[in-house]
């Protein structure tokens, strides 16, 4: 047990850091709504701005690091209040969607800066030890230990006893409430947002120094708080501090233990990721409730039918199909990538489009398809059998992933899909029966009927037109309708006899479905597949941020809108060679999707009350007082 | 509960709480099954969250909810819906993306959704069929038929709480649950409206339970009536020993408007 007494104080010292990352975010979320998937990005960038003015400018520790906190809370605080300002009546999606491109766009800013690679973080703190019951403590422990707890304590007093940190709790549901007590509600978004990335920047240059200058290490890092903050509900800043410490100390005994037991090995990274998904799985229905969710609009953004293909778009898009292996001799590979994409784009728009769920565990169902038919075509498959093989394994997993779809929406199915993503990614991943802990990728084959790079590539656009018939078949019958029924009023669905809660599941067992076909195409491909094809962290992310781009064309439908997407992501890459502009491209699609958030809030303000229409009258209980007008927890039923 | 099936809608001691407001407090109801009853109160009284607890929209904290003879109160709202229950919101609640048709006719799929595993996927042929004919009977009897084809969410107020009418009465629910039907309508489209409800009444056989503001269309198509104040129920009878009750008048109407056409005239306005 002694063994373990370090392993307490590191995990206590590194979910100090956590827990101030981890606050930040709540306090932001509480502040305005919007769930900031951006928080560990703007950790990173300021770990990075410190590097600069210590390590390379060579200011004195003290001085870098006010100037990084000043600069960086201030400049993404006010950019962050701006941005929730205004996406703050849009879908769910798109919330999500805004967070989500600022952070690919801060992570290709990182990575032009700072390269790919990880660089040395020179520490900062003292690294003296003394000795206290018989382990060895650092200065820089004890320092960060205090500086999460005092933080975490003037955070609560400032909560419940200052006028800014009250207006801070209420602003949310209540704006006229914060201006009735004499604040401007601007000034106190603003401060929530400054002192909630300001946490972010602590968090990202304090742990720097034990992780290395390395953009998605810290920003994933970051997004372990997100399990501290489920703990606290994302609400309660103790609770929140408290699953923090509690979480780490957890990864480091783990850690410690794996060190002897290598079946363990996996663990430590995918502990805080499991917390989070378990906690959102295990959430009794009500206990989460969604800030600011009141404030949406109800009317849906992203058009939810897509426009049946004429002959006048499916000519030319097949001609292009056949031309491609001749277009692009050089990059065929490329370019069968791409198809596979669309496939996956598929599935995707499923369910971003017709169910209004939002998938950031895409790439995770297309990974269980790759190892499922890797795995059945070794067992003696036939490969087409190992090809639905794929996509019916991928199905289960779909509706595990679906239990807190059931009750969860917005903001929280988006963070139970990437925890989950998450931890498949550090831990199922390693299992014999997907990719095995062998950093070797599996040797795939290619079906003997399809052997040729050609013969293979004209294989894919018949199954995603297979795939593309499936999904007209559910979004034009019954389920399209119901799910298009829901997503414009649930209650009226439910009051009519439908069991709604049941319905996201079938879309999201349908999505992983297509899914796992797809991802059962990739590796063939090439040859050889592995685990990092399939990294949730950014390579789903990018897929729901270029959906979202490309939905925004109504004319263009799914097909088209997935054509576009998987051209972007994967085809396009392939024609750049600097890695420079590899990134510059990911900080396109990253600006471009805060652009489509921001627009959807547009178009849906002038959708929202027809032209030459009055808006319609409601009626709103007790509404000459808005104390009483707030809704105690869940919906406001009328 | 009581061992006696009642045919309609009961309730006993059922009570709602949001955090310390007591919205609905201890509610017996004895809603009949058939011909339309009303239920009024002042703005706040607790009618629209009497209504959510009898359809399982928000939970009761404490009492029971019995539909047709059976207890539905640990049952969810699509449970309480398949035995019997229909809805209409004091908020429109239709589906705007979807045309005036597809509302209606969603009305009556929704008794097909999850019966066989292929349910969910298509309409059998015959489904279709059944579906589409009563869609056009009710869109008929409502006089929605010309609108068929449009956005719901384009129209007025008023037409949407005509197709939010005909969504419900295309389902078979048996006991109609209409939360201020006629507010933002005209006064021709009430007195439209008065008709067609008492035409599906007794053509369809269908109970109707009625929050409304109107007290003209209360006394008019109403036989009997409960009285909320405060979440109580004050007064539970028939329409005209309700205008004549002291209670009645004085919590409800108020004590400075003492007759019914202002009252019915205030209730306009409110909505
Ligand atoms: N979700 C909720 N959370 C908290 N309080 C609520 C909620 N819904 C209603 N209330 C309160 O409960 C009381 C009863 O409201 P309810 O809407 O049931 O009244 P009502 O009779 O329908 O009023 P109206 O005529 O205005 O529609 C009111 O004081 C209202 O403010
Ligand atoms: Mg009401």
């Amino acid at each position: 047990m002694t063994d373990y007494l370090p392993m307490f104080v590191s995990g206590i010292a590194d979910g100090s850091v956590v827990a101030i990352a981890a606050m930040g975010l709540v306090l932001s979320y509480k502040a305005s709504g919007i769930f900031n998937f951006a928080h560990g990005a703007i950790g990173a960038v300021a770990a990075g701005v410190f590097y600069q003015l210590y390590h390379l400018n060579g200011l004195p520790a003290w001085l870098a690091l006010i100037i990084t906190l000043v600069a960086v809370g201030l400049v993404f605080g006010f950019l962050m209040e701006r941005v929730a300002y205004f996406v703050a009546s849009a879908s769910a999606t798109m919330k999500v969607v805004s967070t989500i491109g600022i952070m690919i766009s801060l992570s290709s800013l990182f990575n032009i800066r700072y390269g790919g690679i990880t660089k040395e973080f020179p520490s900062f703190l003292p690294q003296e030890t003394f000795t206290f019951l018989d382990v060895n403590i650092a200065y820089e422990q004890v320092i960060v230990i205090a500086l999460g707890l005092a933080l975490a304590i003037g955070m609560t007093i400032f909560f419940r006893t200052t006028l800014l940190g009250r207006g801070m709790r209420a602003i949310v549901d209540d704006p006229q409430l914060v201006g009735l007590i004499g604040l401007n509600p601007t000034t106190v978004r603003r401060w929530a947002w400054v002192i909630g990335v300001t946490f972010a920047a602590i968090a990202g240059v304090f742990i720097a120094p034990n992780i290395g200058l390395d953009g998605t290490t810290l920003t994933l890092l970051v997004v372990e708080g997100f399990g501290a903050a489920a703990i606290g509900r994302f609400s309660s800043l103790p609770l929140t501090y408290l699953g923090a410490v509690l979480i780490q100390i957890g990864v480091a005994v783990t850690g410690k233990y794996s060190a002897d037991h290598p079946s363990w090995q996996s663990v430590p990274s995918a502990l805080p990721f499991a917390v989070l998904f378990l906690v959102l799985l295990l959430s009794p229905k009500g206990w989460l409730v969604e800030v600011g969710a009141s404030l949406q609009q109800r009317v849906t953004t992203i058009p939810n039918q897509s426009r049946k293909i004429g002959a006048a778009k499916l000519v030319p898009m097949v001609a292009f199909i056949i031309a491609v292996p001749y277009l692009f001799q050089d990059h065929m590979l490329a370019w069968t990538k791409g198809m596979v994409f669309v496939i996956l784009m598929l599935s995707l728009s499923l369910l971003v489009r017709l169910s209004n769920q939002v998938s950031l565990c895409q790439m995770t169902f297309a990974a269980v398809g790759a190892a499922a038919s890797y795995h059945l075509i070794d067992h003696g498959m036939p490969w087409s059998v190992a090809l639905l093989g794929a996509g019916l394994v991928a199905i289960p997993i779909g509706a595990f992933v679906a239990i807190p779809a059931v009750r969860l929406s917005g903001v929280y199915l988006a963070l139970a899909t990437l925890s989950f993503g998450l931890f498949m990614q550090t831990f199922m991943f390693e299992m014999p029966f997907m990719f095995g802990d062998n950093p070797l990728p599996l040797i795939t084959s290619r079906p003997s009927f399809a052997e040729s790079d050609k013969a293979y590539f004209y294989m894919i656009p018949i199954v995603g037109a297979l795939c593309y018939g499936l999904v007209r078949l559910i979004e034009r019958g019954r389920l399209g309708q119901l799910l298009r029924s829901k997503a414009d009023s649930p209650i009226a669905l439910e009051s009519l006899g439908v069991n709604i809660a049941l319905l996201p599941l079938v879309a999201f067992c349908a999505a992983a479905f297509l899914a796992g076909i797809a991802g059962a195409l990739l590796g063939p491909n090439i040859g050889v597949v592995s685990k990092g094809d399939f990294h949730t962290i950014p390579t789903s992310l990018l897929l729901v941020a270029l959906l979202v781009l490309n939905g925004r064309e109504r004319r263009i439908g799914s097909l088209g809108a997935s054509l576009g997407a998987a051209i972007g992501l994967v085809v396009l890459p392939e024609y750049i060679t600097s890695y420079d502009w590899l990134q510059g491209l990911n900080l396109l699609f990253g600006v471009l999707a805060v652009e489509a958030a921001l627009a959807s809030t547009r178009s849906s303000k002038t959708k929202a009350v027809p032209p030459g229409e009055p808006a319609p009258i409601e009626t709103v209980p007790g509404s000459s007082d808005p104390v009483a007008a707030t809704p105690v927890g869940g919906s406001h039923v009328q | 509960m009581s061992s006696d099936t009642f045919s309609g809608l009961r309730t006993r001691g059922l009570t709602v709480r949001y955090g310390g407001v007591l919205a609905v407090d201890s509610v017996d109801l004895d809603v009949s099954g058939t011909g339309i009853t009303g239920l009024i109160g002042p703005n706040g009284a607790g009618k629209t969250s009497l209504f959510n607890a009898c359809a399982g929209l928000v939970r009761a904290s404490e009492g029971t909810v019995e539909l047709f003879g059976k207890d539905v109160t640990r049952q969810k709202t699509h449970k309480r819906a398949r035995n019997g229950f229909g809805r209409t919101f004091q908020r429109v609640e239709l589906f705007k993306t979807l045309t005036v048709r597809d509302n209606v006719e969603m009305g009556h799929e929704a008794a097909y959704v999850w019966r066989h595993p292929y349910s969910l996927l298509r309409a059998l042929p015959s489904e279709r069929r059944e579906t589409r004919r009563v869609a056009e009977e009710v869109m008929e009897l409502c006089q929605i038929t010309d609108l068929a084809d449009r956005v719901a969410g384009s129209l007025s107020t008023g037409e949407q709480r005509m197709v939010e009418l005909a969504r419900v009465l295309a389902g078979p629910a048996r006991l109609l649950l209409l939360d201020e039907p006629s507010s933002g309508l005209t006064s021709l489209e009430r007195g439209r409206f008065a008709e067609i409800l008492l035409d599906a009444t007794n053509a369809l056989g269908r109970g109707v339970f009625v929050v409304e503001h109107d007290m003209d269309l209360v006394a008019r198509i109403c036989t009997n009536v409960y009285v909320l104040n405060f979440g109580k129920l004050i007064f539970a009878g028939s329409m005209k020993d309700a205008l004549a009750s002291e209670t009645v008048q004085r919590s409800y109407l108020g004590e400075s408007v003492p007759t019914v056409d202002e009252a019915a005239s205030e209730g306009a306005v409110n909505a």
